[in-house]
């Protein structure tokens, strides 16, 4: 190499044509690519898939006999919106003008905060909601005539109706999903945003490589 | 964002924008991306300005910041997920400059990690190490040692190719 970097640097913007602006296209509206509004964006998207389907169960379960249980489920995935919209507000307060290792660590300290506040919710929030779904399965075996006369024949200790068997079942079952509902939460997340996760993860260990030479 | 603020508070750094925009993309469609949205970035966070710093200095952080952070989701556009191991047909050829050896900087800048190529940017714009510590948030006497890393394996990647 006969120049050095510096010099093809300084030569080669010598030419003011080298250093021409794109043209700006409706800035208001152009779609952000940076990792914090696609979080916006998506978290939005989330949000409001998550309240579609909260009403849909609202019906679905009405129409099933149990209507309370719908009402059960719908504010409990209302209350998750509620709590991914003040996640979202308080993921504003980070300064993009920090200096590059402490935004991205601001911008990771906000995910990791989030994530172990959602850990917490949803190790009740999955068994409550499987709880909540067999309700109409229950409503079912009781109502109809045929299985409610082969429940009461079967010899079973019942509790509402119901062999006490399949209680205890169903609620081991709740407590193995509450027991390891952080792990599916974070299963479930990791597998939507893993590769962003271990990108950011990867810039900080570099930078911190950096800070400790 | 009003032309005004774009007039009088970007324009006159666009060249700081161009640059750092420049060795994160490797098209000209991604170059024009990640050069609005720094824009919008820089329109947006300026309430954050305090004037601890220079404005400059300001854009830079933003321009890096973005740059750092943009991840975009097209099939072949590898660099923002393997920088590191970019292979080499991945490099789009760049032919954003009228100067040739200044396109074959900029590839070999682009085949450096995404913090590599922020500070040896800094660094070209003689930034005093203490500012490129500054901005990257490290100290300034890893700064040193990092440039005399990164120059190296510029010189290595641009042998031959520059006389």
């Amino acid at each position: 190499m006969g120049k050095s970097i510096e010099t093809i640097w300084k030569k080669g913007f010598l030419d003011s044509d080298s250093l021409v602006a794109p043209k700006l296209n409706d800035l208001y509206n152009q779609k952000s690519k940076t990792i914090i509004d696609k979080f916006k964006r998506m978290m939005k998207i989330n949000i409001y898939v998550i309240m579609v389907f909260a009403f849909l169960n609202l019906g679905l379960y009405a129409a099933l006999g149990t209507p309370y249980t719908g009402g059960l489920i719908f504010f409990l995935f209302m209350g998750v919106c509620w709590i991914s919209i003040k996640q979202g507000r308080t993921m504003n307060n980070i300064d993009a003008s920090l200096n590059s290792y402490d935004y991205l660590k601001s911008f990771n300290s906000w995910l990791e905060m989030a994530i172990s506040n959602n850990t917490k919710v949803m190790r009740f929030f999955y068994p409550l909601v499987f709880l909540a779904s067999l309700m109409p399965i229950v409503h079912a075996l009781k109502t109809g005539e045929v299985t409610n006369a082969t429940i009461l024949n079967s010899g079973f200790h019942l509790v509402y109706g119901i062999p006490t068997i399949t209680w205890i079942i169903a609620l081991v079952t709740a407590v193995l999903i509450f027991v390891f509902g952080g792990k599916i939460y974070k299963w479930d997340v990791n597998l939507a945003y893993g590769r962003i996760f271990r990108k950011i993860e990867n810039m900080i260990a570099e930078m911190e490589e950096l800070r400790n030479e | 964002m009003s032309n005004d603020f774009y007039r009088l508070s970007i324009l006159p750094h666009v060249a700081i924008v161009i640059k750092i925009c420049r060795a994160y993309t490797n098209s000209q469609e991604d170059f024009e991306d990640y050069y609005q949205e720094v824009c919008l970035q820089i329109w947006r966070s300026k309430d954050n300005f305090k004037e601890q710093c220079e404005w400059s200095t300001w854009v830079y952080k933003i321009s890096l910041n973005v740059c750092l952070t943009l991840l975009k989701k097209k099939k072949n556009n590898y660099q923002n997920f393997a920088s590191d191991s970019l292979p080499e047909e991945a490099i789009v050829e760049s032919h954003a400059f009228a100067d040739e050896s200044l396109n074959q900087l900029f590839d070999a800048i682009r085949q450096l990690s995404e913090v590599d190529r922020g500070v040896i940017l800094l660094y070209l714009e003689e930034k005093s190490y203490q500012e490129i510590a500054d901005i990257i948030g490290t100290n300034a006497n890893n700064i040193g040692v990092r440039i005399t890393r990164i120059k190296e394996r510029l010189k290595k990647l641009l042998d031959g190719k520059i006389n």
